[in-house]
């Protein structure tokens, strides 16, 4: 039972992860909070339901949800977010949340406000048993992507040259473009992967919570937490973050749940008041 | 062909008119050092020539090219780069990776001879450049900047926090830097040390150009300049 109370935690935590690493880069790099980074979630997995349901398969929908959500983050980078990066913070705020709006509309517009499923692969739709008790094969898999992403932003991000110039432009970006690194192209690229992580955390998601309008917002306000938790603009914060409320929300759900809520919060105080900038301070 | 020729300089910060009319010339490769107090204007006229922050009004020629509408980083591979007061480090890299990000290909300047010349900072490769001495810290900011292969460095206040030792040894690197045929351009309160690198000097207060003149001048008249340098 604690087995599978600890990989549903880890597979909450790597999806998580996957918002909140998207965010925590694009805050980082242009010190916005894109509020909206949620409805890329929650578009994604939109993509996903279409691209399942028109050629039945999932993994044509895996590929191709995360590739279409980065095309539109690349979109909105180019018509609102490049001319915002040095607006006021209140209007960035309302913009970005005035994009949560829009994409809610859009969905209900497009997919109407019927809540839909997308049914797991063939390959992944059985149990397979750990220790005595059963357990989806799915929900391995998302934990796998998770773990993937991870190790590939890892390695991306510590041991190739492109990925120390995104790290000092987060770091710097005034000492990096004095150094001839384009950080606008380096931003728009980031800004996209980080936007089509999130269409892919909306598509593995998918066949275990299902697609409807406002799953975007219980999912926003988790990823904010890790990321102020984590401390914003910190990469290793995104990790331990989504994996320290990840496993909060999730055993707290089972073993209090009265004040599952509650713990989430408490961890984002205390975290705050000892603290102040996150676990992992740029 | 005049290294940097600067024409009526304006710069806003919001609403503040922070340069009034900023004039600067080096005609020929050597240094220029720009005093003045605290508050002058002297930083911000080295951040608008590199569109740092963004000029309202002037020109500014490097090199026979017109800089207005380039972004930092095309200046920067024009040539004309700048060390930051605050030295510009990056926190998550270590000093290693913070002169492997920078395109060098076919430069005069390459990782090998910069440390050639900063061998102090060869043992500290894999440290995080956070981690340096603030003497280190501005050697491994003049390696970055060399690496971009540069005619011009700006330097803003290379001296400051530094103790009077570090101070001599880089006055002599600059000195080095400069018999390359790199140009400098320093912003520093140190006015001695100014002095002994530069050959034309220029005053800046209340945002504008105050004097322009060489180093002899400038030393004749030394009693006169004080009001707008401050010693």
């Amino acid at each position: 039972m604690l087995l599978i109370q600890f990989l549903n935690a880890l597979q909450f935590s790597m999806t998580l992860f996957l918002l909140a690493v998207g965010l925590t880069i694009i805050f980082g790099l242009m010190k916005i909070v894109n509020l909206a980074h949620g409805s890329l979630y929650m578009i994604g997995a939109y993509i996903g339901l279409s691209i399942w349901s028109y050629f039945d398969s999932f993994w044509l929908a895996l590929i191709f949800s995360p590739l279409i959500t980065a095309l539109i983050g690349a979109f909105l980078y180019n018509i609102l977010f490049k001319h915002i990066q040095n607006a006021d913070p209140m209007k960035q705020v309302l913009l970005t949340f005035g994009l949560i709006y829009i994409g809610l509309d859009s969905v209900r517009l497009i997919w109407g406000t019927m809540s839909h499923s997308i049914s797991a692969p063939e390959l992944l739709s059985k149990s397979i048993i750990l220790i005595n008790d059963p357990y989806p094969s799915y929900r391995l898999f998302v934990i796998f992507v998770g773990i993937f992403v991870l190790f590939c932003l890892y390695f991306i991000l510590e041991k190739t040259v492109i990925g120390a110039k995104v790290r000092a432009s987060v770091d710097d970006p005034e000492a990096a473009r004095l150094l001839k690194i384009n950080t606008d192209k380096i931003l728009f690229y980031t800004f996209s992967l980080g936007c089509g992580l999130a269409g892919l955390a909306g598509i593995t998601v998918a066949p275990i919570l299902g697609v409807e309008p406002g799953m975007d917002m219980e999912v926003l306000v988790l990823t904010l937490i890790v990321v102020v938790v984590g401390g914003p603009g910190s990469l290793k914060g995104a990790i331990v973050g989504a994996l320290l409320i990840g496993f909060v929300d999730s055993f707290g759900k089972v073993y209090i749940p009265q004040l599952a809520q509650i713990i989430i919060y408490a961890v984002m105080a205390l975290t705050l008041l000892f603290r102040p900038d996150g676990l992992f301070k740029r | 062909m005049s290294i940097l020729n600067i024409k009526n300089l304006n710069t806003y910060y919001g609403k503040s008119h922070i340069l009034q009319g900023v004039n600067l010339n080096l005609d020929k490769p050597g240094c220029l050092a720009l005093l003045g107090r605290n508050g002058a204007g002297k930083s911000t006229t080295l951040r608008s020539i590199v569109n740092l922050t963004k000029p309202s009004s002037g020109e500014i020629i490097f090199k026979d090219t017109k800089l207005k509408g380039l972004s930092t980083y095309q200046i920067a591979e024009k040539g004309l780069t700048m060390v930051p007061e605050n030295r510009g480090m990056f926190s998550s890299l270590t000093v290693i990776e913070s002169l492997n990000i920078i395109n060098n290909n076919n430069n005069k300047w390459n990782i090998e001879r910069v440390l050639e010349s900063f061998p102090q900072l060869k043992s500290k490769l894999q440290n995080n450049s956070i981690s340096l001495s603030g003497g280190e810290q501005q050697m491994l900011a003049i390696s970055k900047a060399l690496l971009t292969n540069p005619k011009l460095i700006l330097l803003d206040e290379p001296t400051q926090g530094l103790a009077p030792n570090i101070v001599l040894e880089l006055v002599e690197i600059l000195k080095r830097i400069l018999s390359e045929n790199i140009s400098l351009l320093i912003v520093e309160q140190n006015v001695n040390m100014a002095l002994e690198i530069a050959n034309e000097i220029s005053i800046i207060g209340k945002g504008e150009t105050k004097w322009n003149g060489t180093k002899n001048e400038f030393k004749k008249n030394i009693t006169y300049h004080k009001e707008w340098i401050g010693i």
